[in-house]
């Protein structure tokens, strides 16, 4: 018999119908549709020519239902992740810099955590230029230090291409500080070419005398990063 | 030398906020601290570097004179223990303890 057809095939007794044994291949040829309304159990789901496999259509929305479990050994493209680079971490090794009062100090940040592209300079002028263009998050903290009780307020601020980003900053009231540790961090654009962050200190002591940002060789206490967001 | 912001105090005549009236800056180019005037937003004139640097004399005294009233502001007891004091040993004695203090960082 070389071609049945029927409209419908039922099970002959009961409720289970199997099609075809163990080797036997069942073909769908292309052009024909198979419609499964309802659930289809499968151990593996394999492209029936070549290497490419489509799931859906445009539109179409695929949930995996909480408790589920997706492991992926493979690589995963297209799903928003990524690596969060360009990044980069330097710190200020030594303390030699001495902070004037009540100005905007450009902090030099001398010494390298990691720079995953090169796109941090170390050695002139201290600022963060990706060549990546998009959004990242800056960060940094420094110990301002004064041995002098004598620190009316202590800040850290960002700049970009030369212009303040933000400022925070720690007033001390009356209680004058010897030292501490200014931190401010923000969510900026990059072109991805020209655009770089600095980083800017100051200290405003109640005896006009200038101020130490406090570096260290083994111990991190004032530091600068960023890196990449992935949007 | 005495600090920009001294100087600044010195030509002004008067407290100044360097938050928003006046904003110095260092940007530290090839490493040098150079701390100019970024922003002047007080009514009268910016100075010019000569005015400033006549007022170099000034603000070191201004400066000598902050330095010995934070020592002494530092050196001074808790106003607790003044109060303290000046309960057992009346204001006589209270003035006894501050002028150790006085003696020890003179103007």
């Amino acid at each position: 018999m070389s071609k049945i057809e029927v409209d419908k095939v039922d099970p002959q007794s009961g409720t289970a119908l199997e099609i075809g044994t163990s080797g036997d291949t069942i073909t769908v040829p292309t052009g024909a549709g198979l419609t499964v309304v309802d659930e289809v159990k499968t151990n593996k789901i394999s492209p029936a020519t070549g290497v490419a496999f489509a799931l859906g259509d445009s539109g179409d929305t695929f949930t995996i239902p909480s408790g589920a479990t997706i492991v992926n050994s493979g690589t995963a493209t297209g799903f928003g992740g990524g690596t969060n680079t360009p990044a980069f971490e330097a710190y200020v090794a030594a303390s030699t810099t001495a902070l004037p009062d009540n100005t905007a100090q450009k902090i030099e940040f001398d010494t390298e955590v990691y720079d995953t592209d090169g796109c941090y300079d170390k050695d002139t002028n201290y600022r963060f230029t990706p060549t990546t263009a998009g959004k990242y998050f800056v960060y940094s903290y420094l110990y301002l230090d004064s041995n002098a009780d004598n620190m009316k307020e202590i800040g850290a601020r960002i700049y970009k291409n030369g212009a303040e980003e933000n400022r925070m900053l720690i007033n001390f009231d009356s209680g004058y500080g010897e030292g501490g540790s200014a931190i401010t961090f923000s969510t900026i654009d990059f072109n991805g070419s020209s655009d770089y962050v600095e980083i800017y200190g100051i200290v405003d002591t109640v005896d006009n005398n200038d101020a130490e940002i406090y570096g260290d060789s083994s111990d991190r206490y004032t530091v600068f990063g960023a890196y990449r967001i992935i949007t | 030398m005495a600090s920009l912001s001294n100087k600044i105090r010195q030509y002004v005549e008067a407290e100044v906020d360097f938050k928003k009236d006046v904003l110095l800056q260092d940007d530290r180019i090839a490493g040098v601290s150079k701390p100019y005037i970024k922003e002047w937003n007080l009514d009268i004139a910016k100075p010019t570097d000569a005015q400033l640097d006549a007022l170099e004399d000034e603000a070191n005294a201004k400066e000598a004179l902050n330095t010995i009233l934070n020592n002494r502001r530092k050196a001074y007891p808790t106003i607790a223990d003044q109060l303290d004091d000046i309960y057992h040993n009346g204001i006589d004695g209270w003035k006894a303890t501050i002028k150790l203090t006085k003696d020890k960082y003179p103007k």
